[in-house]
């Protein structure tokens, strides 16, 4: 069905680690407490993938109708 | 201006520690979670980018045609950026002279290309020194080790290596060094050449400039996965940017504990924010406030 997506899979697995470390550094340099730096990271990394997860969802939909 | 409760200390030497290790900076201050954090992310980011592509995304070149310019994101590391700015310097002043690394004695495996056109394997030892031969000062050496043939078997070899000796730059990408020489019987007759490689250290292939065709080998290599290691390599750096103004400044946003504001809140849920300010004004106008309520007794 998407031949290009099955060759590119274990690529996007590597969005998770990033997106976590991402989430981990920025918010620690917003934050010094624990909690709240950890509470903000979690925020962040859910907003990273599910933004990115919408993005490749359009993208997936473009390129099978376009 | 920091919140008090952080423990900045010299905050200079905290910052120039963050930017060359990440998390060094806030382990000298005392704070050891966001050490600890900044340094599993953001050197464990940085590391897996370099162990995927085999040491080599991280390197410093300016010339045209093979400008780098990414450099400048990975550059936010100073423990990689720092020996990739030294190994272009040495790269680059560098001059291919085997004369001037005589006597040489390394371990070799290659092809020994004998003239009647067998080409077998090698594996064993060269020593190369000095001569003074009929045209003045030339290379000579021997090759002592195992003749590995197409069975697995193996034999004793020796070989005299003479005349015409090429060896790769000293600092160059790959932990493998190309080494070519023609091999010469008792009589100083040419039966052949080898052709393989001796190693070459950590200190000369580290993060040293990659040429077109080296790009081009290591995409061919590895696919993907090269340009994947670059981009860990820049988030790392860029995220390290961060982390160094945090050393020098503290949080931007304050220590943490404080109340989130009003306009934070209204961001994060603007139904809720509306509804609340309704609500507030159907109360003021059900109850009035104490104060005023009390304007209206009359005083005896």
């Amino acid at each position: 069905m998407f031949p290009l997506m099955a060759l590119q899979a274990n690529v996007l697995w590597y969005v998770f680690p990033l997106a976590a470390v991402i989430s981990l550094v920025y918010s620690a340099s917003r934050y010094e407490l624990t909690e709240r730096i950890l509470q903000r990271a979690g925020r962040l990394f859910v907003t990273i993938i599910v933004f990115m997860a919408i993005v490749l969802v359009i993208l997936l939909l473009l390129s099978r109708w376009l | 201006m920091a919140d008090p409760r952080i423990p900045l200390k010299n905050q200079y030497l905290a910052a120039v520690l963050a930017y060359l290790v990440p998390g060094a900076g806030h382990l000298y201050q005392g704070r050891l979670f966001k050490g600890t954090l900044f340094l599993v992310c953001i050197l464990g980011t940085y590391l897996s980018g370099l162990y995927m592509s085999q040491g080599k995304a991280v390197y410093y070149r300016m010339d045209s045609g093979n400008r780098n310019i990414a450099f400048f994101a990975q550059a936010g590391v100073g423990m990689f950026a720092i020996p990739a700015y030294v190994q272009a310097q040495r790269y680059a002043d560098q001059e291919v002279d085997i004369q001037a690394e005589l006597p040489l004695s390394a371990d070799f495996h290659g092809e020994f290309n004998k003239s009647d056109g067998e080409v077998q394997n090698i594996v064993g030892r060269i020593e190369l020194a000095a001569h003074t031969g009929d045209f003045g000062q030339e290379v000579r050496g021997k090759f002592s080790g195992q003749l590995i043939s197409a069975d697995g078997k193996t034999q004793p070899l020796e070989l005299n290596l003479a005349y015409q000796i090429d060896i790769a730059p000293k600092v160059a990408p790959g932990a493998g060094r190309g080494i070519k020489s023609d091999v010469i019987d008792a009589d100083g007759n040419p039966i052949g050449w080898i052709n393989g490689v001796i190693p070459r250290s950590f200190a000369d292939h580290f993060a040293t400039p990659l040429e077109s065709g080296d790009l081009g080998d290591l995409s061919g290599e590895l696919g993907k996965f090269y340009e994947l290691a670059k981009i860990f390599t820049w988030i790392a750096g860029l995220l390290n940017i961060l982390a160094v103004w945090d050393a020098f400044e503290g949080p931007a946003y304050g220590y943490g504990d404080e109340e989130e504001s009003t306009d934070e809140v209204k961001k994060d849920s603007p139904g809720e924010a509306a509804a609340e300010e309704t609500a507030s004004t159907q109360s003021e106008e059900v109850a009035p406030p104490a104060d005023k309520a009390a304007a209206k007794e009359p005083v005896v």
